[in-house]
């Protein structure tokens, strides 16, 4: 794990530098974009608080009532042959579902069991190699007008639980 | 998700009544108000700072050179529309801002190439073979960085939130590349 870290680490001051440089050599605006990038990010916040707040509410109140564990210990038995563990099953339902959702759930998790632990790496890993599945399918097939999506949203699901799979095992 | 934002909240009430836990529940209900605004404003700085990162990449062409290196790929996933450089242009684009986590450049350049591969489908009513991969590839994740996950690890204190780095990148491949050979058997039995 120590490797794993150290190229992550490496990762992103790599991009930096290299965003800098190209910038540079095609005579743009570094600063000036800079700043304009930040302005758009701060309206990006703005936009997924109504969601966030929503959400994080519905699941913490669904959490805390017993109702999820009610849910969980329904599926438990074909995930746990699985080896996928119950913390991350909540992520796992939400990541197809909805972002603003599952970041929450996210959040929840990270607070819950820390983010360097076990599973606070695997729900990580879960949501950042998930996209939501429902939300491009809808706006791509609106966009190209069609109706017949040849089974778009099950290769879709199929991926999602592929990236489940593969993050439980890789963090274990 | 109003269905499920309705059930979610009735359901809640509901366990919590029949498990006589409704005093717990009101103060997770006001509490989670805090948690929702403290998320907010933790992420907010990192957002901001990518964002502007990656406004200097998309002025820069940066972007656009990445959908060169990508060109090759195009040629595999896309063979129907390779030849015509408007649209693998478009796509290039796409997969690049989509690699970088530029959702608001990746939506955008995706709804344009969807809409020219339309243009050219034979049965406006279905998804021809390009378009079913470019949906395909745009559900699977093929993020490189992913920064708001990132963001939301160290806003919880991890001592190194990048360490899911490489972790998610294995992970997004394998299931794209399960993605990938999904399109192509379908569109294999499409043409037999």
């Amino acid at each position: 794990m120590k490797v794993v870290d150290y190229v992550s680490y490496l990762l992103i001051p790599i991009l930096i530098i290299a965003i800098i440089l190209h910038a540079q050599k095609k005579k743009v605006p570094i600063y000036d974009n800079f700043i304009e990038g930040v302005k758009e990010g701060g309206g990006t916040v703005l936009k997924i608080f109504p969601t966030i707040l929503a959400i994080i509410v519905a699941i913490t109140v669904f959490r805390e009532s017993g109702a999820l564990a009610l849910v969980i210990r329904l599926v438990q038995p074909i995930t746990s042959f699985l080896g996928i563990p119950e913390e991350v099953l909540p992520l796992g339902f939400m990541s197809s579902v909805s972002g603003g959702a599952s970041l929450g759930i996210l959040a929840d998790t990270l607070g819950t069991y820390g983010p360097d632990s076990t599973i606070g790496k695997m729900a990580s890993t879960i949501l950042g190699s998930s996209e939501t599945t429902l939300y491009v399918l809808a706006v791509y097939t609106a966009a190209a007008k069609v109706k017949d999506t040849r089974g778009a949203l099950w290769i879709g699901l199929v991926c999602d639980a592929v990236a489940l799979y593969v993050a439980v095992i890789f963090c274990r | 998700m109003e269905k499920v934002w309705i059930f979610l909240i009735l359901s809640s009430f509901g366990v919590a009544i029949w498990q006589g836990n409704l005093e717990g529940v009101v103060k997770a209900l006001f509490d989670s108000t805090n948690s929702a605004i403290e998320l907010c404003v933790g992420i907010a700085g990192i957002l901001c700072m990518w964002s502007g990162f990656m406004k200097i990449a998309e002025r820069s062409g940066f972007v656009s050179l990445l959908s060169k290196i990508v060109r090759p790929l195009i040629k595999l996933l896309f063979p129907d529309v390779a030849n015509e450089p408007e649209i693998s242009g478009q796509i290039g684009m796409n997969i690049a801002a989509n690699m970088l986590g530029l959702g608001n450049v990746a939506t955008p350049t995706g709804i344009k190439a969807i809409e020219k591969l339309q243009e050219r489908n034979k049965n406006k009513e279905r998804l021809s073979n390009a378009m079913l991969m470019l949906v395909v590839l745009n559900t699977a994740s093929i993020q490189l960085i992913p920064t708001t996950v990132i963001a939301l690890r160290a806003n919880y204190g991890s001592a190194n939130p990048t360490s899911i780095v490489l972790p998610t990148i294995v992970s997004s491949v394998v299931s794209v590349i399960v993605g990938i050979i999904l399109v192509k058997v379908v569109s294999k039995k499409e043409r037999e």
